[in-house]
């Protein structure tokens, strides 16, 4: 067991009210304001599920719901994203896709046995003698998928909320906030959605100014889907939400994405995202010897946050030119060339980019920190045009259609004051267009232009693979290597889309937000072309994983009753339904009412026809 | 497909209450040619593009009414009750213009 670190200002937990929980048949000790993740992680469990194909370790890794590695069952429901699932007293967690446990996996044999299995695997054997494939296929299925399905029936009724507003700002990040206190603040009626279960108090006071201006924040309500109309759904555990808003400003954000290098998908890899979070706001040291890869300041404001908590922590720097920084380790024009362990990473090879072999470095913590992905999905979604920004290395948002605003992350901004400029900028924007525009408006939005024009500075990008023995990993969710990619692109699948569909690379419950662009990447590489030709996958909702049961379970249904409603309780009725009205069925027994009618007189309430 | 008509009784609702009644026809003469009321029975322009037509305000006011409608964004720019605006034929049995030349 870990300890905690010392108490801090800002941390999530409350420390005066524990909670425990079930998971794998112990008891696990949290406190509330601890997702299951992160009490897993204070209680030393590193192993946090296994893989979907080759049944691989794996752990805690971006403890932002970006990723596939920590799905568990909990109290019955499947592929819970256990890391921002908040602890709750005498809640059943259990570990997935294992027997008989995650630590001791009876199939951990697949992964020896991968060489057998290249993508479609399914498609290329099996298909002679003809009984073949009727002998295999209970046996692949059993040892694929995720989770087990609920028999009970669904717990309870969902609703549908519907929503009507004059701009909708889709993340509370600082650009989101920025945007809903202005477009508030001019007299819009705004609504914000966040996926976090709370939004962050922040230095510049901006959730503050967002609701003091009147804007209505919904958090932990992710936004997951466009649809025509525009319409944008968002779910809150049981309760959907159907938006409509004359503006939509997206501030999505953008998605940490990993390296590749051998076992890269090892417990004890993980990005900066998880490490902030735990040690800022749940108080927990994941590694105490640490290698940090990166290539900007991120990597460096992560390793100081570590070596405060008191661990031995030495920066990789993807920059031949790294500055020198006080007190840290650095090794500068280098990259993690593989990394080596069994249940856990123990140690990395670091080296120059694109060669093999350099020095190796005992660890228990990888960080990768600051490589980022803008999330452009939902903007795509509404017909957005994305193309390739060569100093940002990645795909943003060009054209964007009538009425819709990018601002942050998504578009392109890479420092705080960038993101909130841009937010203050579309909020503005959208409140002038529909006619309600403060009287120094102009005069702002040109000024605001100028200081959200996106910064210049080169990113770095980690080299697309590693080198030496060990499986490589593009796509956490459905096991794809390096190697089955590019096998593809030899087969002939020489597209994203292609080698989508015969690899499921980005189909799986990440949908691609942990792998698209090392897929991208990975797809250029074995094609001979370049990360800027190629495009990421269509967009399509559900863009975070929702419930089956909130688009389609049962609903709560309104209940009408007739004028004379008591008069039919009062007579002893029994009611059935019909259509929305409690219609009565009969009063007494079947015999007596026949008898009333035959031989007296029968009335019948029809005001429930309408 | 979701998107909001502006129901001239009701006010803006969702389309999901609406039934879609076809693009406005003139409808055929008594005297027609059978020409003419095959024409009127089974074509339609069925365009990419701003067209006038029926909508019943199903589960609200029950009453049909016109819309302007671009088939290729769902986009209503207008709505109005028969015979209001535009001077456009509101079906009641006028003749076929194209027919009656043709």
């Amino acid at each position: 067991m870990t300890e905690r670190l010392p108490p801090r200002r800002g941390e999530a937990i409350r420390r005066d009210r524990p909670v425990s929980f079930a998971f794998d048949g112990r008891t696990i000790g949290a406190f509330e304001g601890d997702t299951i993740g992160s009490a897993l992680a204070a209680a030393g469990v590193a192993i946090t599920g296994r893989s979907f194909k080759y049944h691989r370790a794996r752990g805690l890794f971006c403890m932002t719901g970006a990723c596939p590695n920590c799905l568990m069952q909990i109290d019955g429901i499947p592929n819970v994203r256990s890391c921002t699932e908040p602890a709750r007293d005498g809640m059943r967690v259990e570990r997935q896709n294992a027997w008989p446990s995650a630590n001791h996996d009876i199939h951990g044999w697949l992964n020896t046995f991968s060489f057998m299995m290249p993508p479609g695997f399914y498609y290329k054997i099996f298909h002679r003698p003809r009984w073949a494939w009727k002998t295999v296929e209970p046996f692949i299925r059993s040892k694929a998928g995720l989770g087990k399905a609920p028999k009970d029936p669904d717990h309870e009724p969902r609703e549908v909320h519907n929503l009507h507003a004059d701009v909708l700002v889709i993340g509370a990040g600082p650009a989101g906030l920025a945007a809903a206190a202005e477009a508030a603040g001019a007299g819009a009626s705004t609504v914000v959605l966040e996926e976090r279960a709370e939004v962050e108090a922040d230095g510049a006071g901006l959730a503050g100014e967002a609701e003091a201006a009147g804007a209505r924040v919904i958090a932990g309500t992710p936004a997951f889907g466009v649809f025509g109309g525009p319409l944008i759904a968002a779910a809150n555990g049981d309760r959907l939400y159907r938006i409509r808003a004359r503006h939509l400003v997206f501030a999505t954000g953008a998605v940490e994405q990993a390296a590749v290098f051998p076992n890269n998908d090892l417990p004890g890899v993980m990005l900066s995202s998880a490490v902030d979070l735990l040690v800022d706001r749940y108080r927990v040291l994941p590694g105490r010897r640490v290698v940090v890869l990166t290539s900007s300041e991120k990597g460096y404001e992560t390793a100081r946050a570590l070596r405060g908590a008191g661990a031995d922590v030495t920066v990789v720097d993807l920059r031949p030119d790294a500055p020198p920084v006080d007190g840290l380790a650095v090794i500068a024009g280098s990259t993690i060339v593989a990394a080596e362990g069994r249940r856990r990473v123990r140690e990395v090879v670091v080296g120059a980019p694109g060669e093999e072999g350099g020095r190796t470095i005992l660890c228990d913590l990888v960080v990768l920190a600051g490589f980022q992905a803008p999330s452009t999905n939902l903007l795509a979604m509404t017909g957005a045009e994305i193309a390739f920004d060569e100093a940002a290395q990645a795909f943003l948002p060009v054209e964007l259609p009538p009425n819709v605003h990018a601002a942050g992350a998504v578009a392109g901004a890479r420092s705080l004051e960038g993101a909130i400029a841009q937010g203050r900028l579309a909020g503005l924007e959208a409140g002038r267009a529909i006619g309600l525009a403060p009287p120094d408006a102009d005069e702002r939005i040109e000024r605001l232009r100028a200081e959200a024009a996106a910064e210049r500075d080169p990113v770095v990008l980690p080299p697309e693979v590693g080198a030496g023995h060990g499986k490589q990993f593009a796509c956490l969710c459905m096991d794809v290597t390096t190697k089955e990619l590019k096998t593809a692109v030899t087969e002939g699948f020489d597209s994203m889309e292609l080698l989508k569909r015969y690899t499921t690379i980005t189909m799986g419950p990440c949908q691609g937000k942990a792998c698209m662009m090392a897929s991208q990447r990975l797809c250029s590489r074995a094609t001979g072309s370049s990360f800027s030709q190629t495009r990421p996958t269509t967009a399509r909702p559900p863009w975070v994983p929702v419930e089956l049961g909130t688009l389609a379970g049962w609903r709560r249904n309104p209940r009408k009753e007739t004028a004379m409603h008591d008069r039919h309780v009062d007579a002893g009725a029994t009611f059935m339904w019909a259509g929305d009205w409690r219609r009565p069925y009969r009063y007494a027994t079947p015999e007596g009412e026949v008898e009333a009618v035959r031989t007296r007189v029968g009335v019948i309430d029809v005001s429930t026809l309408g | 497909m979701t998107f909001l008509i502006d129901c001239p009784n009701c006010g803006p609702r969702e389309a999901l209450e609406f039934s879609y009644g076809g693009e406005r026809t003139r409808r055929a003469g008594p005297d027609a040619s059978d020409r003419d009321l095959a024409r009127y029975l089974f074509f339609r322009e069925n365009v990419k593009g701003w067209q006038t037509e029926w909508w019943l305000h199903r589960d609200g006011c029950r009453k049909w009414f016109l819309s302007e409608r671009h088939t290729g964004t769902n986009e209503v720019r207008r709505t109005f009750w028969p015979g209001e605006g535009d001077g456009g034929p509101s079906g009641g049995g006028e003749p076929l213009d194209e027919a009656s030349t043709a």
